[in-house]
């Protein structure tokens, strides 16, 4: 008996949810900047993924954090030292798969396209009819799907209703047939801005919307404009959604928080890559590919430096490297890295003494104080090289 | 005896009243008496949330009634309290609590419910049951992690838990709705793109044009 | 009951008439509907050869009724030869998969018949 209460109390919450769907057809606060047009062939080019790439870093700690899946289970095995090597990269591959930016691409618009027009068959029936294909092997975009209205017309079906169907036929793990409710009702998605969980309302956006659909444009917009001003770009840096992030904030012509980040960070590379992408973006005539080369032979890539990363779990050989590598270890740069930063700051300076800066003061202060920063370790460096005896090459 | 249970119901409807200074005198009262309680009748080992009403014998509400619905604010605000750190300290709620049965091993299912009528029909009502002020309810994250599995994110079971039957249905609910709302997090699944299905095909139009 | 797999399990003679037909699942008062291909003498709860669509009668929240066709599957039999039962046939046509079946538009027609009636009806009450 109470089973069965508890079942109609159930029942009712469905009601709720029906409720819900209703709601949820006023779509929460519109965003206020939105791309104006195409950005696809401007994010798919190789040199935008490349500097995208490299902005968002590989973090391996980060990308395979601890999960709740439902096989958490890890295995030991005794390797040579060459199956370790093989074992690495492909943790580093896979870890870059991890990193696999979602598309950023225009909403797409509902065409009507009518196939078929019969008036003889006009009330045929008293609803109207929806044809799914179901052949298989078949991409999720490629898929048919017709109505058949009751007056006759054969059409192919809305963006919304071919969601629908697939979703019916081919479910996609995770994603709701209904909108849920942190989508649907703007107090909860505030909630969830406000508590900074970013990554959770984008990892769910990525799986209940597709990239062109409206949503899915207005809430990224929404996430991304609240980090711009809660500045908490260190949540998202090594996640999926860094590099649409930046890009985001070079189209919209609003990188300066995101540059202070990095420059407090001491990301400079980073940054370098950030301003010369709202260069690109912006078709500013500005030579920046010069320094981008310059720094990329001295910086390793971000798979480079996790290989670096996991191989120096393993014992080194003694010798010269060792305290070189001890140096290393205790300041935290190389000889290489006091170059880039050089090169790197010059470019940024660059930058904030042209139009395009906009916090300019602020920027000014921090590259001051990482300048001070940097002298002050380059002198320890120095000395303490001299204290053992390296020749400065 | 009396005048002190008096003052510890005055104290809780405070709670209720949404003061943020009468939790604390509510709470320090309730630590007063349930002390007293202690000396007064030893039999009540159980020094649980069930020793927050006393069981003084003659007047004064009843203990095992459950009548009274409590809102879910007080509860969240009860989790935050020195009240709740006394009785349950780090533990979880139902770290501490054992299940009746005859025999060796515990009957598959626990019981259907433990509150019948208004009021708790067993002598070892389930960790939910016997403290009132835990409200099952989305908005209440803080219990609801409390019964996640931390490894594969999971509801953990009734037989781990011990909560009845009727409970555990409502906590499974109150998580999926936390879920739905966003008030709980949970890893979403990978979503792999195929980046031909959202290029390709513009670049095929291009090449048509 | 219960089902088979799709891919079917039902064996039929190389030479045998085959058919494109309903199999009515569900339960009483809920039908829905299996497109299946099987020997056309046999019973529709038999196993079947394969499964090539499903079709609800019923309308959902959105008012539509859901069919589902493995139109790859459906051809591929048709051009083996294979029978079409009067509904199958139908609905394919309603699909426009094939030419629209003349049951269709007799409906059609008997159903704006009625329709007219009923307003004249309602117009000489009036």
């Amino acid at each position: 008996m109470h089973l069965v209460r508890q079942i109609r109390q159930l029942n009712g919450l469905q009601g709720l949810r029906h409720a819900l769907r209703q709601v949820s057809t006023a779509p929460t606060k519109p965003a206020t900047l939105k791309y104006e047009r195409d950005p696809q062939p401007l994010f798919t080019d190789a040199e935008t993924q490349k500097l995208l790439q490299s902005m968002t870093q590989l973090h391996l700690d980060r990308v395979f954090r601890k999960r709740t899946v439902p096989d958490n289970s890890s295995e030991i095995k005794f390797m040579t030292t060459e199956q370790l090597e093989l074992e690495f990269q492909s943790m580093v591959e896979k870890a870059q798969h991890m990193l696999q930016m979602p598309p950023v691409v225009k909403i797409k618009e509902d065409v009507d396209r009518i196939i078929a027009k019969d008036p003889a068959l006009k009330d045929f029936a008293d609803t109207k009819f929806v044809f799914t294909d179901i052949t298989f092997g078949r991409r999720q975009s490629e898929r048919k799907v017709v109505v058949r209205e009751t007056d006759g017309t054969l059409a192919y079906a809305s963006l919304d209703t071919t969601k629908r169907m697939n979703q019916l036929y081919f479910p996609l793990d995770g994603r709701q047939s209904y909108t849920p409710r942190m989508f649907a009702l703007e107090e909860l998605i505030a909630k969830c801005l406000t508590e900074h969980k970013y990554e959770y309302v984008m990892d769910r956006l990525l799986v209940q919307y597709e990239p062109h659909e409206p949503e899915f444009h207005n809430i990224s917009a929404r996430v991304f404009e609240h980090l711009n001003e809660s500045k908490q770009f260190d949540l998202l840096r090594s996640t999926r959604h860094f590099g649409p992030m930046a890009f985001f904030y070079a189209w919209h012509r609003c990188i300066d928080d995101l540059l202070y980040d990095m420059i407090r960070r001491d990301y400079l590379q980073n940054a370098v890559e950030l301003i010369a992408l709202s260069y690109k973006i912006h078709n500013v005539p500005v030579e920046y590919q010069e320094t981008l080369a310059k720094l990329d032979a001295l910086h390793p890539t971000p798979a480079q430096s996790a290989l670096t990363e996991l191989r120096s779990g393993m014992r080194q050989p003694e010798g010269q490297q060792g305290i070189e590598q001890e140096i290393h270890s205790a300041i935290g740069k190389t000889e290489k890295d006091f170059t880039a930063d050089e090169i790197s700051l010059q470019f940024i300076e660059q930058y904030i003494a042209s139009e395009h800066a906009l916090k300019k003061v602020q920027l000014e202060l921090a590259v001051q104080t990482l300048k001070e920063v940097n002298q002050e370790k380059l002198q320890l460096f120095q000395g303490l090289k001299k204290a053992h005896g390296i020749q400065a090459s | 005896m009396l005048p002190i249970a008096r003052g510890i119901y005055s104290g809780l409807a405070n709670i209720t009243r949404s003061s943020r200074g009468a939790l604390h005198t509510a709470s320090s009262l309730r630590c007063k008496a349930s002390e007293t309680a202690e000396e007064k009748d030893a039999e009540n080992a159980e020094g649980e949330a069930g020793g927050e009403e006393n069981q003084s014998s003659s007047s004064g509400p009843d203990p095992k009634d459950r009548s009274k619905v409590i809102p879910v604010e007080t509860s969240m605000r009860y989790l935050k309290s020195a009240a709740y750190k006394q009785t349950y300290g780090n533990d979880f709620v139902w770290t501490q609590y054992r299940r009746n049965h005859k025999g060796m091993y515990a009957p598959r299912k626990t019981r259907k419910t433990c509150i019948r009528q208004g009021r708790i029909s067993t002598g070892n009502p389930c960790p939910i049951c016997r403290d009132e002020y835990l409200v099952l309810d989305y908005r209440n994250t803080e219990l609801l992690e409390q019964f996640i599995s931390p490894h594969n994110g999971n509801v953990l079971s009734y037989s781990k838990t011990g909560l009845c039957q009727k409970s555990h249905l409502r906590l499974t609910v109150a998580v999926q709705q936390a879920r739905d709302s966003g008030f709980l997090t949970y890893d979403v699944p990978f979503r792999e793109y195929d980046y031909s299905e959202y290029y390709g095909q513009e670049q095929k139009k291009k090449d048509i044009n | 009951m219960s089902l088979s797999p799709a891919s079917g399990i039902g064996r039929f003679y190389a030479k045998s008439a085959k058919i494109i037909r309903f199999v009515r699942l569900g339960c009483t008062n809920r039908p829905f509907y299996h497109i299946v291909v099987m020997e056309r003498r046999k019973n529709q709860h038999q196993p079947v050869i394969e499964q090539v669509g499903s079709y609800d009668p019923l309308p959902n929240d959105h008012n539509e009724r859901l069919v589902a066709l493995n139109t790859e599957r459906i051809r591929f039999w048709l051009g083996k030869g294979a029978h079409l039962s009067t509904p199958a046939a139908e609905l394919l046509g309603i699909a426009g998969l094939l030419p629209i079946h003349p049951r269709t538009y007799m409906t059609a027609w008997r159903n704006r018949r009625t329709a007219a009636e009923s307003e004249a009806k309602a117009e000489t009450t009036a």
